[in-house]
Formats: structure tokens, sequence, C-alpha cells
């Protein structure tokens, strides 16, 4: 990871909207799937340059308090805990990026994408009920192994920043989203790519390190983490919606292990940054083992894995902001 | 300042309950009863500490020296003492000395005024005979009348009525009646305290004794041992113990140490959990009672087992291990004890026998054994003991109603209920009671001697 | 020995508890406070406390109910000790026994009070169970409405699924993990063997099963529920019956998982008490005083990410205690360590045995030392006896302060482990 913050571009075009509401973007994905699907050829056409902005209220104090409920850590009273954590930062953003992913212009198809890793810079701390504004571009459309990525970059603005060009004090949260969609084909390019996440395949048995936590995630995981996050993806819910999308059964949201990553070893005052990377996925309900690992210099590396199988659920980093 | 008792679950043992008595005593109960010719047991008078020790007078017969010392002795504790009686009164107690007799010839006189006033005996009533001791005297004439009044004892308790009880007390040939262990034994006779004894002789050998200066706690300050205390007569001796006074030190095997614990924080003592077969038993005992109390007085052998069998199918583990435990422990329990300074004060030792030891009983050639053999070790203890100025006796229990007779085919006990002069069983506080009697320092002229406490049952009379 | 500042000792007159009990077994139907009762009962029984006006009665259970938040009071009030007799709660996980003991002996020899009972008790058979937190929000939320349609409203909430109890949590609420997967990774970080456990095991057993047979225990259990001895106790296990048991934690490690339900403390019921007090106390009392608590230490590890053991806190206590005292393990006759698993023991060990933990994580210049094996657990312990879990402290120093009775001068040493990464020690002297 870069020693500084990336910086936020300016947007030549920009599209303001009102927070959609995901149960709907699904909805219509769901029905546009079957229209659009695969392009015969299966190859994909070029990302949008359109930006999306929307206003956000913020984390109301039921939603912390549900985080909490599910993810545990201390109370959000104000004093002692009164920063947002990065995983639920993610939450208020996430409706802006799925507008983004559901708009038709949008090369890729919403249902079916595979979240293959988040980057996060968390720059400065994020209060309950803060009012904000949120900024969703896609970039970097790029082969993959077994299909094509994309960047979904989302910022986490200042109530009275310029969304199309924010200040850099006015940039609170930077997230990138790697989603996957398989089977597909960018033109002009050959079918097997070599970037950093399609060398590796997916959950092979890797050398792990000395266990420290245990994850359960109970069977209606995915229908907690929707509690909290309004992220109602059928994928999550139960394994009767997960096996109309093919999924053997339902998959804990990878944003749930991200939050229990991260969930007491973020500073209230942010400035730190992290990235998780997915690998096999979760099936609920699942027990995972867990190693963290402290690098030196405020630097932890976690990795969660499936104790039987000996196959990897995912790895992450998370680096503090440097003291004095 | 406000005063309560420590909290203390109740420990009280699940008693059989005798509801033929209960029946009989009822007023229909009583009609069909008298109509069918049934026992009629009564209810018991038992000792309760500030108790009377007689309601109504008590009349004392015979011209002797005896007769005269123990009507002081009467007066002293303040009785309604008479030489002679009216026709309507009812008498709490007859004393009548025949301490005198040289010849069968010389009973007639009190005998027949003993007569006159049989049925003016009040329930619950005493007669006692005062006799010298028969092995006393060479004499054949004199040691036949001698005898003759224990008969007369013993078929006057088949004849008591309503809970009365007729016992002697036996004087050794050169012992004056004044002496305190006279005292003792009159006043365990005519107490409550003696409710279950009917039929037998206690003798007073020696001046030793002492008498309490509170009749209700006489073993004030005293410390005792009692083993197999954990439930029934063992658990009961020891809330006696503790009523006259004594600190308790209640032992029993470990497996029985919830029940120990329960009995001993009921009385306010110590529990020891302690397999009395262990070679260090003795040592043990010492030991607790040195570091805990600094001081032993009084030692009750009262754990014992059964393991009945026919003889001829009798094995070495039912039998060694009855012996082991009745006998053998005491045994080496009192050779280790009467070696050590700590109980060499006037000790007192009350081994619990059996009227089986005396009489026998089917498939009990084991438990019989050892009972006769805890006769026999009392009564060879003697001497050792007297040296010491202390005391050692064996109590003889006949039917009791406990959680063991409870087990007993319903018929069977019955039948073994109602054979004896009280036509009722004891309870273990009756056994308790002369236990504590003996154990008491106003017993101490009466040492060596097996007293039965049956209620005069038939078996082994 | 005398610690520091303490104007006196704070002498062990003596304990009880009540034997030990596989969980869901013997003791299935008595709760908590009906097994501290009992062994309460038994202690004034054995000392003559009927009565008697205690200093201060502390202990606690791990797994308690909360209508048990006064449950040493509350069974105090069950025994015939003086009802003026005040008693407090303590919660320490698997040290609470000892941290009950420790602070009264702290006490005592501060000369706030002369007389004193500490111990534990737990019961896996009386564990209290709770509902959902979603079935408590609800209820919680129809208890708060002001009228029927809101109730019902409320409570129209609740689904199937919310009526599944959950048992009280064994892991550790910061990783997920339990004990017993924890000290896998400890054991599997310190190569500690399967042999090796196992031959802990069958010596706890043989060593448990011997003080029985010499009626070591006598003085030290009563009774209860028909239960006259520890029933975890197998005399007659080999070490060939315990090479067959497949492994029940660190699984994950494959072949080199090592630790089975035998050389793993099983789940067991009980409860313990130690009756303490100052020299002048028991003189005139006439109680023996077997052992002087000469001090305790508590120390905690940094185990949520896995830097340090989750049950090797007691590495740093003891390396405290002993700087403290300026003590070697070579001083001490005999050493009582508690086993949640052999491993646990066997890696404490090691580690007080290794140069460079012991700078690293005790500030020590070298090896704190190494523990003679024939002084360790001599009476059996927690792997034969069993472990309810607060009870655990009190069974030790009982055992121990009557190992040391008669051997003025001789000392003992104690460590527990406990949930949370916290541990106890102790040193024991003889009178």
């Amino acid at each position: 990871m870069s020693e500084t913050f990336s910086p936020a571009p300016v947007v030549a075009d920009l599209r303001r909207i009102e927070m959609p509401s995901l149960a709907g973007l699904y909805a219509r994905a769901a029905a546009d799937a079957a229209g659009r699907a695969v392009r015969g050829s299966g190859e994909v056409g070029a990302l949008p340059d359109q930006a999306l902005a929307a206003r956000s209220a913020g984390a109301t104090t039921a939603t912390t308090e549900a985080y909490r409920r599910l993810v545990g850590g201390e109370a959000f009273d104000g004093v002692h805990r009164w920063s947002l954590p990065s995983a639920l930062v993610h939450v208020l953003g996430f409706p802006v990026q799925v507008a983004l992913m559901a708009d038709r212009r949008f090369p890729l198809p919403l249902m079916g994408l595979v979240h293959l890793s988040n980057a996060v810079e968390h720059r400065r701390p994020i209060g309950v009920e803060q009012p904000l504004q949120i900024r969703a571009r896609a970039e970097n459309l790029r082969e993959h192994r077994r299909g094509v990525q994309v960047d979904i970059v989302t910022e986490v603005l200042r109530e009275q920043a310029d969304p199309a060009a924010p200040a850099e004090q006015d940039v609170l949260w930077t997230g990138t989203s790697t989603y996957l969609a398989r089977g597909l084909r960018l033109p002009d390019e050959p079918a097997a790519g070599s970037s950093e996440e399609s060398g590796r395949r997916d959950g092979d048995a890797v050398a792990l390190p000395p266990r420290t936590a245990s994850w359960r995630f109970g069977a209606d995981a995915g229908r907690s983490w929707a509690a909290v996050s309004g992220d109602c993806n059928p994928i999550h819910l139960s394994a009767l919606t997960a096996k109309a999308l093919g999924m053997p059964s339902a998959i804990a949201h990878g944003m749930h292990a991200a939050a229990k990553m991260l969930e007491g070893r973020e500073p209230q005052e942010a400035g730190h940054r992290w990235r998780i990377t997915f690998e096999a996925p979760i099936r609920l309900p699942a027990q995972v083992a867990v190693a963290a690992e402290d690098l030196g210099a405020g630097r932890t590396r976690i990795t969660g894995w499936d104790a039987r199988r000996r196959r990897r659920h995912f790895h992450g980093e998370l680096q503090l902001p440097e003291h004095d | 300042m406000i005063q309560r008792s420590p909290q203390s679950r109740p420990a009280a043992q699940p008693r059989p309950t005798d509801t033929y008595t209960a029946l009989v005593n009822t007023e229909l109960g009583r009609r069909i009863g008298r109509a069918l010719g049934l026992p009629r047991p009564a209810p018991l008078r038992r000792h309760t500490p500030g108790a009377a020790l007689a309601d109504g007078p008590v009349l004392v017969l015979g011209e002797t020296s005896g007769a005269e010392d123990i009507a002081q002795l009467l007066l002293r504790w303040g009785l309604d003492v008479r030489r002679h009686i009216g026709d309507e009164e009812r008498l709490s107690g007859v004393v009548a000395c025949f301490d005198a007799v040289s010849a069968p010839g010389d009973l007639q006189e009190t005998v027949l005024r003993l007569a006159d006033v049989q049925r003016q005996i009040a329930p619950s009533g005493r007669v006692i005979t005062v006799l010298r001791d028969p092995q006393d005297a060479r004499d054949p004439s004199v040691r036949a009348a001698r005898r003759a009044v224990e008969g007369l004892t013993r078929s006057l308790g088949r004849e008591m009525r309503a809970g009365a009880t007729a016992n002697g007390v036996v004087l050794q040939e050169s012992l004056d009646a004044a002496a305190p262990g006279v005292a003792g034994v009159l006043r365990f006779l005519l107490s409550g305290r003696s409710a279950f004894v009917s039929g037998q002789f206690l003798s007073v050998d020696s001046v030793n004794g002492t008498l309490p200066e509170d009749w209700d706690r006489p073993l004030a300050g005293q410390v005792a041992v009692v083993t197999g205390a954990a439930r029934g007569i063992g658990a009961a001796i020891a809330r006696t113990l503790r009523r006259d006074g004594a600190q308790v030190i209640a032992v029993d095997v470990p497996a029985a140490g919830e029940a120990l614990a329960a009995v001993a924080n009921e009385v306010g003592g110590t529990a020891l959990q302690l397999d009395i077969t262990a070679e260090d038993a003795g040592d043990r005992i010492l030991e607790h009672a040195e570091q805990r109390h600094g001081r032993l007085d009084v030692v009750i052998h009262n754990a014992g087992i059964t393991r009945d069998k026919l003889l001829a199918h009798m094995d070495a583990s039912r039998w060694s291990s009855v012996i082991a435990v009745n006998l053998e422990a005491q045994l080496r329990i009192n050779r280790r004890l009467l070696a050590s300074e700590l109980f060499s004060h006037a000790p007192r030792i009350v081994s619990l026998a059996s009227t089986s030891g005396i009489a026998g009983n089917r498939g009990q050639t084991n438990y019989a054994a050892s009972k006769a053999g805890v006769m026999g070790m009392v009564a060879a203890s003697a001497p050792e003991l007297e040296s010491r100025h202390g005391t050692i006796n064996a109590v003889a229990p006949g039917f009791i109603e406990t959680e063991m007779t409870a087990k007993m085919p319903m018929v069977a006990r019955e039948v073994a209920r109602r054979l004896n002069s009280l036509s009722q069983g004891g309870l273990p506080e009756d056994v308790a009671e002369t236990v504590a009697f003996l154990a008491s320092p106003a017993a101490g002229g009466t040492s060596g001697m097996t007293l039965r406490v049956c209620g005069q049952n038939l078996i082994g009379a | 020995m005398h610690t520091v500042d303490a104007p006196r000792d704070a002498v062990i007159i003596g304990g009880n508890r009540i034997p030990f009990a596989r969980a869901h077994k013997a003791y299935a139907g008595a709760s908590t406070q009906d097994m501290l009762t009992s062994a309460l009962n038994g202690l004034v029984a054995r000392f003559a406390l009927q009565g008697e006006q205690l200093g201060a009665v502390a202990g606690g259970a791990v797994l308690k109910h909360p209508k048990n938040f006064n449950l040493v009071r509350e069974s105090l009030l069950g025994t015939p000790l003086d009802p003026r007799t005040p008693a407090h709660d303590v919660q320490m996980a698997c040290a609470t026994g000892m941290e009950a003991i420790g602070s009264l002996a702290d006490k005592i020899r501060l000369g706030r009070i002369d007389s004193a009972v500490g111990g534990g008790v737990d019961s896996i058979s009386d564990a209290p169970l709770v509902v959902s937190d979603a079935l408590r929000g609800i209820l919680m939320e129809a208890n708060r409405a002001k009228t029927a349609g809101q109730r019902l409203k409320a409570l129209a909430r609740i689904r199937p699924g919310h009526l599944a109890p959950q048992a009280p949590g064994v892991d550790e609420p910061r990783t997920g993990m339990s004990m017993g997967e924890h000290m896998a990774v400890t054991a599997h970080q310190w190569g500690i063997t399967r042999t090796e456990q196992d031959e802990l095991a069958l010596a706890s057993h043989q060593n448990l099963a011997a003080a029985w047979d010499r009626g070591f225990f006598d003085d030290l259990v009563t009774p209860f529920r028909r239960v006259a001895k520890d029933d975890n106790l197998r005399p007659d296990s080999t070490l060939e019956k315990l090479a067959t048991l497949s492994p029940v934690f660190g699984r994950d490690l494959g072949e080199e998982a090592t630790m089975t339900a035998a050389n793993s403390t099983a789940l067991t019921d009980g409860a313990a008490t130690v009756l303490l007090g100052s020299e002048e106390f028991a003189e005139s009392r006439d109680l023996p005083q077997l052992a002087t608590f000469v001090d305790h230490e508590l120390a905690a590890t940094d185990f949520v990410d896995g830097a340090e053991g989750l049950l090797m806190a007691p590495t740093r206590a003891a390396a405290r205690m002993l700087t403290r005292h300026g003590l070697t393990f070579d001083d001490f006759e005999y050493v009582e360590i508690h086993e949640a698993f052999a491993s646990t023991v066997l890696a404490q060990m090691k580690a007080w045995e290794d140069a460079e933990y012991c700078r690293e994580h005790l500030g020590l210049d070298g090896a704190l030392g190494r523990i003679d094996r024939s002084r360790l657990n001599v009476d059996g312990s927690s792997l034969a006896a069993g472990h309810p879990f607060a009870a655990t402290g009190g069974r030790i120093v009982a055992s121990l302060a009557k190992r040391l009775h008669g051997k003025p001068g001789k000392l003992g040493f104690i460590s527990v482990c406990a949930a949370g990464g916290q541990g106890i020690t102790a040193i024991l002297e003889g009178r």
C-alpha cells in the first residue's frame, strides 16, 4: 500500500441522483437479466464515463446499533465511540455503487457479479448521523482469468463538497470494489490475463498461520447483514434464493467478513487503509478459522479459511496511520 | 439484640409410624382392641429437659437401712415420698427394698405390700426393686432369696400396664445405698429416660460416680465421640449427648459424610469422616479430640453393620467384615485410647450390643458373635477402666423403630414390635437415653454390664 | 516467610468440597446453590462453625443465572453459619476460587477480617439458558408496551427460530474460539506431543486414585447426593487406552492434532470451600493451621490476536511472584498446576524453561527454571478430578495445604489459568 492517499479526480460527467433503494435496483436488475444477459458473442462494451452522486443522511443510530449487535464491539455512545466503522461507510455508499452497475449503460450484468476485493482509504472520521455525499464511478475494466473485472470507486464526501471536483479535505473515505463478471471477455484482449488477482486459483490449499480466532456465520448471517446494510442480494439471503442464481447455498456477504476483520482494530480518528481479497466463498452456515498476524509498523494481516478443507476464504491487511 | 438460633436443615430420619399404637389409643380402637384381646401399647413417658422426675407420690417400701437412705435421697430431689399410701392415690413409683433379705421368707411382707398398691401405679409409673448382688452371697439361702427378687421383678415387669415398668437395682455386697452410683441409677429408672427399659437390673459395684450440678445437663463440658453417628441410633445418641451438655465428635465412614455433616451441624459438633477399621482410627480420634477440644471423656461405639446369611451360606467376607467393624475395631480403638493420657480421667465407654447377641438370631451367626463378643469385651475391660475411675458398659437394643427395621416384612415387624411387655417398638431415643445415662458421671458405679433396652422382649429374656 | 508489609499471616485451616461429578450425571438435579450450600455445610461440620460469625465468605460460579446474583450469600443463609456473616460473589472465570481465596487472605493479613471462607462452585448441569437477543428484544418491547394492542403487535413478531434457547458462551467472546482450540494452537507452537499429554493424564488419574485409596480426602471431601468420590476418576486407565482416542481439539492440525478427551479436562459439576483465618482465630477456636497463604499474583496475556497463548498468563504471574520473593522452582516442595488441558501444564513448564520466552514475555534475564515432575500434582489434578470451573481453586488450596501440614517452612506453588487470557499463581507455606 502506498504511503499517501490517492487523489480524488475531477469528474466531467456527473449525474446527481436521489439515494436509490437497493431492493428496487435488484428487482430491476433481475428483470433486465433475462433481456440482456450475455450479448451474443459474450464480449463486453466500454465503461461509461458518467459518475453518479447522491446525498446521504448518514448512518442512523438504529443502523449503528444493528451493526454492533451483529458484529460486536463497543457501543456508539458518541464519546468513546463515535466514528463509523469502514464497513458501515461502505454500506452507506453501496446503493450508489449498485445504481451505477444497474444502469443500462454499464457493460456488465449486475446479477451474478462476484466481489473480488475491496481496498479502502478511510481518510477522516465520519460520525453517526453525519450528512454526506456519495460519488461512484467505474474504471479499469480489464481481463481476469475467469472473465472480466472492473473497479467501482466509491468516494464518501463531506456534505458541503463539490462532488464533481472535491477538495482534498472533503474526501472522507475512498473505497475501490473490484467485481468479476464470469465468462465474459474484452474485445481485443487475449483470454487469460496475468494481473495480480488472476495469478492464483481461488481457495487453493495454502500455508496457514496459527489460528487466533474462530468466526461463526449462522444460516441467517446473510439476512442479518442485509438487515444492517440493506443489501438484499438474493445470493446472501437464503439457500433457496442463492440456488436460483446457481449457487449451492447462500454465502456470507464479503463486507460482513470485512466488518468482522476490522472490528476493534480501526482507530476512531481514522487515517487508516485496508484491503480485503475474497477467495473461496463462505457458504452458510460456516465456521471460519481466522488468524491475525502483526506484521509490525502498524500492519496487521488477517486471514480466514475453512479449517476442514484448508481453503482460504479471504485475506486482508490493515495499515494503521503512522503516529508521531 | 435479636437472638436467633443457627439455621439448620431438619436432619431427622424418616421414622416408620406405629399406626397400630396410634389406632388402639383412639376410643374406637380401644373398644375393638379390648373385644379382640389385642395388646394395648401405651404412649410412653419420655424425658424432656425440665420435666418432673415424677408427677405423683413415690412409695418406698421395706424397713431396711437402704430404704431409709433412698427415701432421704428422693426427698432431697423434692419428690413426694411416702412410706404408706391411701387406697385412692395414684403412685408415680414404688421403690421396694429387699436389700436385707437373707432367706426366701424375708420377701413376703414387702411383696404383699407391693401387691396392695400395684393397681394404683399410674401410667408410665415405675416399680424399682433394690437387692444385693446374688453373686456376692455364698450362703445358699441368702443367694436364693436374692435371686427370688430377680424373678419377682421380671414377672412384675410382665404384669405392668400402660407403659409402667419394673426394674431392679443390684447393690454390691458392701455398698451403701447412699453411694452416688445408686442415686444415678435410681434417677435414671424413675425418669422418662428409661421409658423402654423394663425387667432389667442395673448393678452398682463401686462408690465411683459423681452427681451432676444440673440433672438436665449431666455431660456439661464433656467431649464425646459417637461412631456411626450419621443416622439412626447413632444420630439419636449424638443429639441426646448434646442435649445433656456434651460436645460431640460425630464419626462415620467417609461415604456417609453428607448425613454426618447434617448431624454434626444439628448438634453443633464436629464431623470426623473415618473408617473405624483403619489401623490408625484410634490415633485419628485422639488427634481430633486433642486438637479441637483438648479432652476426651466419652466414647460411644455405635457403628455396626449386618451381613445376614444362614451359616451354611456364610462366606469369608460376610463373616470377617462384621467381626472387623462390630468387634475388632472397638478392641483396637479402646486399646489405643486407653494407652493415651487424653482418655485417662474417668473415661467412659459405651458399646452397642444387641439382643441378637444374647438370644441368638437365625441368619445372624456373624452379627450375634460380634455382639456377644462386645459384651465379653465390656465385662473384661471393666477393671482397667475402673483403675482410671472410668466405666465401660454395653447397651443391647431390642426392637427399635429405625430405617433398618422399617425394611422388615410387615408381619414380622408387627410381631417383633408386640413381643415385649410394652407391646411396642422402642425409639432410637430410648437407646440413646440409656447410652447417655451410662456415659454420665452419675453412672460411675456401674461398669462391665450389658443393659437391654428392649421393653422386656420375650426373646432372650 | 512473610510478604513485605503484611502485619500478620493468613492461615489455611482446612477445606471441604463435594466430590466432583461429570456433567449431566449424578448432580443433574442439583443447583449451584445446593452444591455450594452442601460444601459449606460440610466445612461448618468439620470445624464446628455452627453459629459462627465469620469475617467474610466469598466465591462464585462461572456459569451463573442472573437470579443467583447473590449466590454465595444465599448459599450461606442455608448453612448453620451466623446469618450476620457477610458474603460476596467473585468472578474471574476458572480463577474465581483462587481469586476469592487470595483476596480473603489479603484481608486477613491486613487485619480487616479474622476469618473467612473462600471457594466456588460450578455446574454444567445447572447452566442457565438464555433466549436469543431477538426474542429478548421483542419481550422487552412487549413489556414496555402501554396497551394490549401494542403488546400483541410486539409479540406477533416472535418466530419459531427465536425460541431456541442459547447455552451460555463457552467460547472466548473476542476470538470465537473455544479454550480447547486456543490451547491446541499454543500446544502446537510449543511442540507438545500427544505422548507427553497422555502420560500427564495417566499420572493425574493414578495420583488421584492413590490419594483416595489412602484416605487423603477423608477430611477434605464430604459426599453429596450419594456420590462419595470424584466420579471422573479412571484408576485403571492405561497409556495404550489413551492412545486410541481421537483428537477433539485442533483437528485442523490434521496429523499434528494432539488433544483428546482424555488429556483435556472433562466438564464437571462440583463445589469447594476453604476456611482461612488469622493465627489468633485458629488458636482461639482450637482449629488446625495447615499452611500459610503467603502470596498470590494475577496476570493476563495479550491473546486476542495470538501474540500470546490464552492459557499462558500463569507464566507471567509466576515470574513476577517468584522474583518478588527471590525464589526459584527448586524452592518448592510441591507444585500444583491446574490442568485445563494436559498441554496447558506442559506448555507452561516449557515456557518457564525457555530462556527466550522468559526474556521476551516475562522480562526476565533468562529461563525461570525447571519443575521437578515428581513434585507436580502429587495428589491428583484436574484431568482426573474434573474441573468445575470456580471450584478448582478451593480444591487445590485445601489439598496442597493438607500436603504441607506438618512440614513447617516447606513451600507449595499453585498455578491456575483462566478464560480471557488470565491466570493466578500462589505460594503456600507449610505449618
